[in-house]
């Protein structure tokens, strides 16, 4: 009777065992794609935001030459190729090497930042793309953003007096608390309201 | 009446009352070992004891049930918190795609307003009040538009249109929900 009854205790043992092991098996698989998600909306919040605040620096150059010089000011290390003429479009290429928490870095990078700026008929275009630093060459990029800017109204702001850069500088903080707005109508209303 | 108690809450040890009363009608099943030592007696209840007690069936059964009930409920937790996550961020995301599209249509009519500008300026040609202020509007998405001002520069050594603003405007009245959607009915 006591053999019987510590053999059917090791037998249920063994099969709560097994069941334990086949659920955590599931579980394990769902926490692991949770992060896998998790990292991915990082990673793309992140490079929503160093592409922005590209973008609102490039709308302010007046030309490719301005406009690699503002970058350099900002990402100190960029590099910064020759514009390809030969090609006809005269893209000039910037790569920005970027570190897991997208920051500059001169090391191992894990993200590469690149812009390329183009000058068409008083517009400067800036297509702006962040990859994943193994995965460049495919061209998988985790979002891209296209900037365009009309250099005459910059030009003239530039080398206008102080009440006109002054009037530039404004609207440039217009625009920035629109893209801020747009995700949030209450907060676009209620500033909208004010102004 | 049980062997082992006399009805008044007295227990039987050791067989006294049943040998005090000289019979075996109080004895019960243990009637055919009374005959015995006390010992003997003492030794069949220890054994009886131990058969009837229960084995741990079941027990580590509801504790996998228990631990498999908490990871699940984290797992899923976790899982869906991580994809609404992932969709605000997606979305967050269209809408930037969405703003700086409409920014670079208006930042296009600007630029072809401001050749407009400069060759009529250089062909003589006079500038009305309404081209000297135009204001255009782009849609962003269903419920905001960008709202673009602009004013003609003509005394600048580069004609050109000054923005007086560029601003994202809803376009729908704001109408507070009334209702939330909690159950949908087919």
């Amino acid at each position: 009777m006591k053999k019987k009854a510590t053999s059917l205790f090791l037998l249920e043992l063994i099969l709560a065992m097994l069941i334990f092991f086949m659920a955590a098996a599931i579980c394990v698989s769902m926490f692991a794609k949770a992060h896998e998600m998790n990292k991915k909306s990082q990673e793309l919040n992140s490079a929503v935001l160093v592409e922005k605040n590209l973008a609102e620096m490039l709308s302010r150059a007046v030309s490719v030459d301005d406009a690699c010089r503002l970058v350099t000011q900002l990402y100190p290390h960029a590099e910064i190729s020759a514009p390809v003429k030969d090609t006809g479009s005269g893209i000039t290429e910037v790569r920005i090497a970027l570190d897991d928490d997208f920051l500059e870095t001169t090391g191992q990078s894990a993200y590469q930042l690149t812009a390329d700026l183009s000058e068409d008929r008083d517009l400067l275009t800036a297509g702006l793309h962040v990859y994943p630093a193994d995965d460049t060459e495919n061209g998988t990029s985790v979002y891209d953003l296209t900037v365009e800017n009309s250099l005459s109204s910059n030009v003239s702001a530039s080398a206008g007096n102080i009440s006109d850069v002054s009037a530039s500088a404004g609207n440039t903080s217009d625009v920035s608390a629109s893209a801020v707005n747009t995700s949030d109508p209450l907060k676009s209303g209620t500033e909208e309201a004010a102004s | 009446m049980s062997a082992w108690n006399d009805g008044n809450g007295r227990n039987d040890r050791y067989g006294a009352y049943a040998g005090s009363s000289g019979t075996s009608e109080h004895a019960g099943d243990y009637s055919g070992i009374w005959s015995g030592t006390p010992g003997a007696f003492r030794r069949k209840k220890q054994n009886d004891q131990k058969q009837s007690a229960p084995a741990p069936f079941g027990l580590p059964l509801l504790m996998v049930v228990f631990l498999i009930l908490c990871l699940f409920t984290f797992a899923a937790i976790s899982l869906v918190t991580a994809r609404n996550d992932y969709h605000a961020s997606q979305k967050n995301a269209e809408n930037q795609t969405a703003y700086y599209t409409a920014c670079n249509q208006a930042e296009e009519k600007l630029a072809a307003l401001n050749r407009e500008l400069a060759d009529q300026v250089s062909s003589g040609e006079k500038i009305s009040a309404d081209e000297s202020t135009p204001s255009y509007e782009i849609p962003v998405d269903d419920s905001h538009v960008l709202s673009v001002a602009l004013e003609a520069d003509t005394d600048a050594e580069t004609p050109h249109y000054t923005v007086l603003k560029w601003r994202v405007e809803t376009s729908a009245a704001w109408e507070p929900e009334q209702t939330l959607p909690v159950l949908q009915l087919p």
